[in-house]
């Protein structure tokens, strides 16, 4: 005999999922619609497949073992049902990520996001030096924090602007973590390392309270090292405008609010600061990282001071220095990226970002209201390298205005874009988006 | 740069966020319908947001470069927390509205916003707003909104929406019983504030709806392996069971009709209490628990009985014969005073009687109930 209401609702949860494999058509035709590569398309679609078809197989599993419950059978009972709930968990995942995807794509396909998305996701493809899987941005309410089953970055709805960019390199740092092997594996060294130094682990838990006690410690570093690992990626990857975007706009003295596991915002503004310390000691050294720093350093310690929030002591300061200065190697020697530069050799990097604004200092002393747009744009021409002179101009002038530079350099990464599409349409590969 | 800068970037950055949420609601690509239910309300409270955050900003540059910092920043925290709360109702709006454009509801929201507009009006609880797809059902009270499931784009969820709207109602109606039990409730138990905005709105949603409400949970919504476990928002699914099957009984001595859900709310008791039963869970309730559900159920269904009559449900005998067009495998005729409620009935009693792996039936009901549902809400338009 079987639970009447159990068969329904694994039966009603297989409807669903079927119902939602409509969803890839739609998926790829609004893709199609924005012109997104290919490649993207594919990868969300692969990442919907192989989640789907797992669920789709378990539940075949599950409805085709009920009928072979003894109905005397509790504990089997209670299973199937633990296991229903399971099931539809995991089915309530996979529509509320490719929801997300196609509420943001619908955003996206009417341009209400002004093309910011887009310009994330050129970001991204610039900074994607390890070749993983592509990505996609979406509006959301707040940034996911972590990777998801799709490979979705959320840009935070409406903080849609080139001064707010380079916090997308963070996103972007959660999901290479889970996706690139070696920086899995990093992550995972720092984490087994933290949690077991962690005052109150218990080294050989014999019970399950104490195994309890080392699996919220466990949770509670991991979610902390992801974080810092995703900041010192963010810095190593794209320079001086990403601990600028933090710093400025978005950590709070006092933050997070939450009790939850998050590292505090004075810790994620030393390890910023530290990452782009250790970048400033590079030879030759890149002028005006100095000024950046203490600029950042200044304003965040005066203002940690003046808020009545508890600074972080040196021990505190000296463990998260090395942690960064462990994750700094660690990137450079498992990964084999170069680190953000003054030169790349295919061209672009801080000396170019620099020129930027040197061009846009001399003009916005004849003319503080309209900046040019640079003419030196080539293939090599790197968005992350536009956000640095936006940042530079921003913070070495100090203008009374932010919408000229802020409008130059949104006009200076959509020449990049189209620059680096045209050469891939030249090549043959389609809509490259990348910058 | 003083020491104050970061604080007032982050204020301007604000003021200039919300002006940039403003200027999306204004965009032509937004269903002027739906945005002419909602544009004011998110306009007055960005607009009262950007307000203080701009009189904030204006504090704060006259705060001395010495003088401390922590009051601004906590006020800072505040407002930008409430702004955020706006923002993402608005962001919720804008993907919603242009999901149902689009179709990704398949239609699903129209139907659901003709059944809430019909209950409430029958309420006299008007609700101005309309329904959008989410990851799962709720009220929004901030904007008003109700979100729907994603995915399951048929009928047989849409009971759930009528208890969401019981959320409003709770709200919005003129009485006061609900609030003063709560006080009354929440001295014993912080928790009784959330069940009892739960069970009033599983009380409305019966009392509106009829068995369809109870069919939905007790068949394909509450587990019976965790049903004895509350939650800190909701009671725990047994409870809200017992509930939902008294108000049918309720209704039952209300009307004098002894009958008239006896038969329907046996069967679904008895599915249910074979569910727990498989499940090792007792299908007793505390009688302490009992007790105070009982107490607390009299009380509201007395005033809701009282105060709401007219949205009661009255179409069981109509559902009746539409199952029975369902059950020859024939969609029934609409006939001028049928409305969507009839029709999930009609459907949930059918499938409540199929045998369970008839797809192809389920699949059938499904559509037809769709379609019939689709015809009443196009005709309330």
């Amino acid at each position: 005999m079987n639970d009447e209401i159990l068969q329904l609702r694994l039966e009603m949860l297989k409807e669903d999922l079927q119902a939602a494999m409509t969803i890839k058509g739609l998926l790829t035709a609004d893709l199609a619609a924005l012109s997104i590569q290919t490649r993207l398309s594919d990868v969300l679609n692969d990442d919907f497949d192989r989640f789907a078809d797992k669920l789709q197989d378990d539940l075949a599993d599950e409805l085709a073992k009920l009928p072979t419950i003894d109905p005397a059978d509790h504990d089997a009972l209670r299973e199937a049902w633990h296991n229903y709930a399971e099931l539809r968990e995991r089915n309530a995942q996979i529509h509320r990520e490719f929801l997300e995807a196609m509420l943001g794509l619908t955003v996206r396909c009417k341009n209400l996001d002004n093309s910011f998305c887009a310009l994330a996701d050129a970001l991204i493809l610039s900074i994607n030096r390890l070749h993983l899987p592509d990505t996609l941005a979406i509006p959301a309410s707040h940034e996911a924090g972590s990777r998801t089953l799709a490979r979705l970055v959320r840009v935070r709805f409406p903080e849609w602007t080139i001064w707010s960019l380079p916090l997308v390199a963070h996103e972007f740092g959660h999901v290479a973590i889970e996706d690139a092997k070696e920086l899995r594996d990093i992550a995972r060294t720092i984490i087994d390392s933290e949690a077991v130094a962690d005052p109150q682990w218990v080294k050989d838990p014999q019970d399950e309270q104490k195994r309890k006690i080392n699996q919220a410690i466990r949770q509670r570093v991991e979610c902390r090292v992801r974080h810092f690992l995703a900041d010192v990626f963010a810095v190593f990857t794209i320079g001086p405008s990403y601990p600028c975007s933090l710093i400025l706009l978005r950590l709070t003295p006092g933050g997070p609010n939450s009790s939850g596991n998050e590292p505090r915002d004075i810790e994620r503004a030393e390890v910023a600061l530290e990452m782009l310390r250790r970048m400033a000691e590079a030879a030759p050294k890149p002028t005006g990282y100095d000024v950046i720093i203490k600029t950042l350093a200044d304003e965040w310690s005066g203002m940690v001071t003046r808020s009545g929030v508890a600074p972080l002591t040196t021990g505190d300061e000296a463990a998260l220095k090395r942690l960064v200065g462990q994750m700094e190697q660690n990137l450079k020697d498992s990964l084999g990226i170069s680190r953000y530069r003054a030169n790349f050799p295919g061209g672009g990097g801080w000396n170019t970002a620099y020129g930027w604004y040197q061009a846009w200092s001399a003009q916005g002393k004849i003319n503080p209201r309209k900046l040019p747009v640079p003419n030196d744009i080539t293939r090599a021409s790197r968005i992350y390298d536009a956000l640095n002179a936006a940042w530079a101009y921003r913070l070495f002038e100090k203008p009374l205005s932010l919408e000229p530079v802020a409008e130059a350099t949104r006009q200076l990464c959509d020449k990049i874009i189209k620059a680096r599409d045209e050469v891939a349409s030249r090549e043959g590969g389609g809509k490259a988006g990348g910058g | 740069m003083t020491a104050k800068s970061i604080l007032l970037t982050q204020i301007e950055s604000s003021i200039d966020d919300i002006s940039r949420a403003l200027g999306t609601l204004e965009s032509s690509n937004l269903d002027t319908r739906l945005l002419q239910r909602v544009q004011a309300r998110f306009r007055i409270d960005l607009i009262e947001n950007q307000k203080r955050t701009a009189s904030l900003r204006d504090s704060v540059r006259k705060i001395p470069d010495d003088a401390p910092l922590d009051t601004a920043w906590s006020a800072y925290a505040s407002l930008k927390c409430k702004g955020a709360a706006v923002l993402s109702e608005c962001l919720a709006f804008i993907e919603g509205a242009l999901a149902r454009t689009n179709g990704i509801d398949a239609g699903i929201c129209r139907v659901a916003d003709a059944m809430l507009y019909d209950l409430s009006t029958l309420a006299d609880v008007q609700w101005p707003r309309f329904t959008i797809l989410a990851d799962g059902e709720f009220f929004a009270g901030l904007s008003g909104m109700i979100r729907i499931r994603f995915s399951d784009t048929s009928v047989w969820s849409l009971p759930v929406s009528a208890h969401e709207l019981g959320h409003y109602v709770a709200t919005a109606w003129n009485d006061s019983t609900l609030a003063d039990l709560i006080t009354r409730a929440k001295r014993k138990d912080t928790r009784f504030e959330a069940y009892l905005n739960e069970h009033f709105a599983d009380l409305f949603a019966t009392y509106a709806t009829g068995p369809a409400f109870a069919m939905t949970c007790a068949l394909s919504r509450f587990s019976p392996a965790s049903a004895l476990e509350s939650g800190k928002k909701h009671p725990a699914a047994a409870h809200r069971m017992w509930w939902i099957l008294e108000t049918l009984r309720s209704i039952d001595r209300s009307t004098g009709r002894a009958r008239q859900y006896g038969d329907i709310a046996g069967e679904i008791e008895r599915l249910w209490t074979a569910s727990l039963e498989a499940a090792a869970v007792s299908a007793e309730i505390d009688s302490a628990d009992r007790a105070r559900l009982n107490e607390w159920l009299a009380e509201l269904f007395d005033v809701l009985d009282t105060k709401l009559s007219n949205v009661r449900y009255r179409g069981w005998a109509r559902a009746q014969e539409m199952a029975e067009s369902f059950r020859n495998k024939q969609r029934p005729v609409l006939g001028p005073n049928d409305r969507i409620p009839d029709v999930l009935n009609a459907a949930w009693l059918c499938r409540s009687e199929a045998e369970s792996g008839d797809g192809y039936l389920v699949q059938w009901l499904g559509d037809n109930a769709f379609d019939l549902c689709a015809t009443l809400a196009k005709a309330a338009d």
